[in-house]
């Protein structure tokens, strides 16, 4: 198992997406605290930590973290908007601490899209130009998209565009919208429903694997994702009994997840895939149950192949 | 609607030369359909056809009084080639084997026998396996219905209809094995390609087959 822990440095940001899950609070994380919290991730055993927020680059604290981490023996990454990445120096800075693996947030290859998402005029000419930054630095770069109304039927050629110009990067991860909590709830217009995606995220999922490249997907229930079942997130971590820690700068407070189950449907039960299915997360919110159908492929197969991918 | 009463359904059996496809629901529930067959046959029916779940087929005895009082065909509903996907179209445990039995019954009654699967999400990745059933049973024809927002999947669209572009590749692969084993498929709506034969239009699906087509059953597994 490869158990990745959360800590969240700050909760303000310099971008104002219209999805965002984590909105600002007045905390910041002190480097006592980060220390403690590093501490109890190591004494768990767990591989990783991702640093994370809000936008973690704009803890001033982020490269004495990421140190004390990396010292520590954990894999250290990053969840980042670019923006302040676009800075060469401070790019450097991250990478000479310790910081080699950041998970880029970018939502669309088209710049208008990305900008009106993060609610941030320039954001997509930053998150490129921090792309050209950690490639020139030999960072490893992941891209985090957050699948909503605005990209779902372009997925597929956000990744071609993105990995075409960017042959370093290598794995994309997709998380589907919080689509009742934080700003989605005040820009319902955001929200997507899982046949609105489902074609282009197929196709996107298809285009990487066959150029050898790797994939996650989190909060799609399998049914909606049959082909590549393999690289649901929950399922992964169902399949291999693994958890995550995350500890957040609001009221939640430090949780360790460890059931990554959601709500089922009655047709859940005919589903051979129903054991290692997540379900449908916000079944009670935007969600309909009505949108899950069971499908009669191989569980056996994507078991296998979890865990030959690992 | 309620169902036709005996009177009805005889008073629409007279036309010499019309083709009579009985349909429901599930028209083997009616007592009288063996009686309203041979009627038809009598009034000098080009062909007689039985649309059905084929569940009551499985008797040889019924599907024999059928074949006696001059029925033609069966077009016979099959949602996948797996008790487990069938079973979860119908709602109905055991009915797979039920309508399997059935099909292979109506064949040894020297009944044409084809086998029309509305293709959903749940069964679309397991057409060619279906392709491979169907021939097996004897079926001298293959329908492949494409779901339509329309009745029940309209209402549960999202749940019941799939991509058309993720269904392509398994109607390709689909039209490769029916190839092979010689069977013939239909589609509809049938996209672009050949025009389908006329008449496979949900009411008569062996519209355009001739009657010597039928596969003779096969007995190897």
């Amino acid at each position: 198992m490869a158990n990745i822990g959360y800590i969240q440095l700050v909760r303000h940001c310099d971008q104002a997406c219209r999805f965002c899950s984590n909105p600002a609070t007045p905390h910041v994380l002190t480097l006592d605290d980060a220390r403690a919290q590093v501490d109890e991730l190591v004494r768990r055993g767990y591989f990783g930590v991702v640093l994370t927020g809000g936008e973690p680059s704009l803890s001033p604290i982020a490269p004495q973290v990421t140190r004390l981490a990396a010292d520590r023996g954990l894999h250290v990454r990053m969840i980042t908007n670019g923006g302040r990445l676009s800075d060469a120096a401070l790019a450097a800075e991250l990478v000479e601490q310790g910081l080699n693996h950041f998970h880029l947030s970018i939502h669309s290859g088209d710049a208008a899209v990305q900008d009106h998402l993060t609610g941030t005029a320039g954001s997509f000419h930053r998150a490129m130009t921090a792309l050209e930054n950690l490639g020139r630095l030999g960072a490893s770069v992941d891209i985090n998209t957050v699948i909503n109304r605005h990209n779902a039927d372009h997925l597929d050629a956000t990744v071609r565009q993105l990995a075409g110009r960017f042959p370093f990067l290598r794995h994309f991860v997709w998380n589907n919208i919080d689509p009742s909590i934080g700003h989605a709830r005040k820009n319902p217009d955001v929200r997507a429903r899982l046949a609105d995606f489902e074609l282009s995220l197929h196709r996107a999922m298809a285009w990487l694997a066959r150029s050898g490249r790797t994939f996650r997907a989190e909060r799609i229930p399998l049914c909606y994702m049959v082909e590549h079942a393999h690289c649901s997130t929950e399922t992964r971590k169902i399949v291999k009994g693994e958890e995550r820690i995350v500890n957040f700068l609001d009221e939640k407070g430090t949780v360790r997840q460890t059931d990554f189950g959601h709500a089922k449907a009655a047709v859940c039960g005919d589903c051979s895939l129903d054991a290692i299915c997540a379900g449908l997360y916000d079944a009670d919110g935007w969600y309909d149950a009505d949108e899950l159908h069971a499908v009669f492929v191989s569980a056996e197969a994507i078991i296998r192949a979890v865990l030959e991918e690992d | 609607m309620g169902d036709p009463d005996d009177a009805q359904v005889r008073a629409s059996l007279t036309g010499r030369g019309q083709r009579v496809v009985f349909m429901g629901g599930e028209p083997t529930l009616r007592q009288q359909l063996p009686a309203w067959i041979q009627q038809a046959r009598s009034a000098g029916a080009a062909r007689v056809v039985l649309q059905t779940n084929g569940r009551r087929l499985a008797y040889r005895s019924y599907a024999a009084s059928l074949a006696e009082q001059g029925l033609d065909a069966v077009d016979i509903s099959l949602q996948g080639p797996r008790a487990e996907i069938h079973d979860h179209h119908t709602r109905c445990p055991g009915s797979h084997g039920q309508t399997v039995a059935g099909a292979r019954a109506a064949r040894r009654c020297g009944l044409t026998v084809g086998i029309t699967c509305v293709v959903t999400r749940s069964n679309f990745r397991h057409l060619e396996a279906l392709v491979r059933l169907a021939a097996k049973v004897g079926a001298a024809r293959l329908h492949l219905a494409l779901a339509r927002p329309l009745g029940e999947a309209l209402r549960l669209a999202p749940r019941v209809i799939p991509p058309p572009a993720l269904v392509e590749p398994h109607l390709q692969a689909a039209r490769a094995r029916a190839r092979a084993v010689g069977l013939d498929l239909v589609v509809s709506p049938p996209g672009p390609g050949p025009e389908p034969p006329p008449g496979v239009d949900g009411e008569d699906l062996f519209a355009g087959l001739g009657w010597t087509a039928a596969a003779p059953e096969r007995e190897d597994g």
